[in-house]
């Protein structure tokens, strides 16, 4: 039911903002009778409808029961996984791919598993290396250069 | 050059051989770890697709696909867990088999059944693609867009358990179709300044997010998956007495793989539950169902290898892809600037028939990598889940930088793996977002230019008799899929009662 609800409200919200937003869009001379607003507000209208219509359908089911929710935990570790994800993103122009890679295996590896060892540390800065080859020196992408490439020359 | 010839051309050249090979090989190692469906394989590669020239990037993104299925069987068989959904079928028989020493038996029996259903799929894809495409190239601009709208409600309607979330997540697909410079007045739409968002969100990114990185996030909760037992990984072709028992379980997976195939939502998981259960009603020994059955492994492998040929009918002829993975393929294909559909025919038949061919070879290879691959696939499974996790999670990182060197793009993928990640939570299908997505510009473009053409007259959809047809058959489905999930929802509570 918490799920059934929860998706009907996000809906609706996400229909208001998105609606808000295709109003503020500039006009243009340029445009055609239907504008650039014209099928977002269309969409942001349907999508509250049907956000509207999830929330009555699950507030006349909250006694038919439901399943069980999952532990808050799980969703934690998940948004633990991005996090390191998102400091992967915005620390490679700093660090250069290959420390950066290295830190997103072991960082990655070590959350998965709950531990870190000496042997994973070595199994990670062995992987980033690989992946640097191949990419940055095989396939020749400009990979994001940092103070160990510039050593690397 | 005739269309044999281009199928002869890619079957002999050496790039198109490569990509099926590789494909294979890729799929049947992402089909064999558990939580990582074809549609992952594939949507792992995609990034890597760009630089390559368009038949061989299509050819490797299907053999991905032909790979994965049988992959996907091997865990089932050995540790008691489909590497993919599809082969949730496979398990009730495949580790009976396996618990009574007959493994190799069980994994040739998936093989060749594999090859049987993958060239039968191959034969309905040539026969009906090309003219399903050519009835669709008669469409005005009114007739695509409701084609869009059609296309849009059945996956809605098929691909999940509630209509309403199936038409959310096509809503949402459209939403991020809009992201970007209008195309009429040049207006830039939901950029919030950023000047990454001008050209649009790539729907690579969306999709490498939605299926790889949410199934990472899923996966870094989960326990780890069993270990397989090296011992069991010698291969056995069947025999005659074997080919003879499998031969209408063959015939069944075949005609419920094609119905499956074609039908956009459906796929082979539910072609393999079906076949499973039809193999069992039509076979000589039921009783043997459950407890290591050759049937009950040679049907379900069939009818799900068959989709993945089957599958393509309807994304190669009208641009719906019918799966996730279709979705994928469909992505290749934008990436190389090809919009797949009835024009498809007319613009890059090239490409359509150098995809037969590298299908070709892709099932022929799948038998051939198939005797040897087992050993590397059963360590590949053993390795820590932890080290797997990290592992992808830097190709994903790496792919995606590497199509425009952009860490602005991997940031958009980490933030689609976000939104598939709560859209699992969610119960949210995928596909129609994913739809949404690709059809988002073939549907504001041609409902805008309808409407210009007929002076502003939204008469002009329902007009048009190939657009009206089209309508109506999308709000049928839409009616049925409603009566249906509401009857659905009656029985529990009437037995409640």
């Amino acid at each position: 039911m918490v799920r059934e609800l929860v998706t009907g409200i996000l809906a609706l919200a996400l229909a208001a903002a998105y609606f808000a937003a295709a109003g503020a869009l500039p006009k243009s001379l340029l445009s055609d009778q239907v504008g650039a607003d014209g099928v977002p507000k269309v969409l942001a209208v349907a999508l509250g409808v049907l956000g509207a219509v999830q929330i009555v359908r699950a507030v006349a089911r909250r006694g038919a029961g439901g399943t069980a929710d999952d532990a808050p935990a799980h969703h934690l570790r998940a948004a633990g996984l991005l996090l390191i994800g998102a400091v992967y993103a915005g620390a490679a122009p700093y660090l250069g791919y290959l420390a950066a890679t290295v830190a997103l295996l072991l960082a990655t590896a070590a959350y998965a598993a709950g531990a870190v060892s000496w042997r994973m540390a070595g199994v990670c800065a062995a992987g980033g290396v690989a992946l640097w080859l191949v990419f940055a020196k095989v396939l020749g992408v400009s990979m994001p250069l940092g103070p160990v490439e510039r050593l690397l020359g | 050059m005739s269309s044999l010839q281009t199928a002869w051309a890619a079957l002999s050249s050496g790039w198109t051989i490569a990509a099926a090979v590789g494909g294979v090989v890729w799929g049947i190692f992402g089909g064999a770890l558990p939580g990582i469906s074809p549609s992952i394989a594939m949507a792992l590669l995609l990034p890597f697709t760009y630089g390559m020239e368009p038949i061989s990037a299509i050819v490797l993104l299907a053999a991905v696909y032909v790979g994965a299925e049988y992959g996907g069987s091997i865990p089932a068989i050995l540790i008691r867990t489909p590497g993919t959904n599809s082969a949730i079928a496979t398990v009730l028989d495949g580790f009976e088999m396996n618990r009574r020493g007959r493994a190799g038996e069980a994994l040739g029996i998936s093989l060749v059944s594999g090859l049987v259903g993958g060239l039968f799929g191959l034969a309905v894809l040539v026969l009906f693609t090309e003219p399903l495409a050519r009835v669709a190239l008669a469409f005005t601009p009114a007739a695509y867009c409701s084609l869009g709208v059609l296309g849009l409600s059945v996956v809605a309607s098929l691909g999940g358990k509630s209509l309403i979330k199936g038409l959310i997540s096509a809503i949402l697909g459209l939403m991020i179709a809009t992201v970007g410079t209008d195309p009429v007045s040049g207006v830039p739409r939901f950029t919030f300044d950023y000047p990454d968002l001008l050209g649009g969100i790539r729907p690579i990114l969306v999709m490498v997010g939605l299926f790889a990185v949410s199934e990472l996030m899923v996966q870094v909760g989960e326990p780890p998956w069993a270990k397989a037992n090296a011992r069991d990984t010698r291969l056995k072709l069947p025999g005659w007495a074997t080919w003879k028992r499998m031969a209408v379980p063959h015939g069944i997976g075949a005609v419920i793989g094609t119905v499956e195939g074609v039908t956009p939502g459906a796929g082979g998981t539910i072609a393999a539950v079906m076949s499973y259960n039809e193999a069992r009603r039509w076979s000589k020994h039921p009783e043997e169902f459950g407890k290591g059955s050759v049937e009950g492994i040679a049907a379900p492998e069939c009818a799900n290898n068959v989709v993945t040929a089957t599958a393509l009918v309807p994304l190669l002829s009208l641009g719906i892809p019918g799966s996730n993975s279709a979705a994928i393929l469909l992505g290749g294909f934008l990436i190389h600037g090809m919009q797949p559909g009835p024009l498809l025919f007319e613009k890059n038949a090239a490409v359509v028939y150098g995809l037969y061919g590298g299908l070709l070879i892709a099932n022929v290879a799948m038998l051939l990598i198939g005797l040897v691959i087992l050993t590397p696939c059963v360590w590949l499974v053993n390795r820590p889940k932890h080290y797997l996790i990290a592992f992808i999670l830097a190709l994903v990182a790496t792919g995606v930088y590497s199509i425009e060197q952009s860490l602005f793009d991997v940031a958009i993928a980490l933030m689609a793996g976000a939104l598939g990640y709560a859209m699992r939570w969610l119960d949210i299908p995928f596909l129609p977002l994913v739809l949404g997505l690709v059809l988002g510009y073939l549907v504001e473009s041609n409902y805008r230019r309808a409407l210009v053409l007929s002076g502003g007259d939204h008469a002009t959809f329902v007009q048009d008799p190939v657009s009206l047809a089209l309508l109506l058959i999308a709000v049928v489905l839409a009616g049925a899929s409603l009566i249906r999930e509401l009857k659905t929802r009656a029985k529990p509570q009437e037995a409640a009662r």
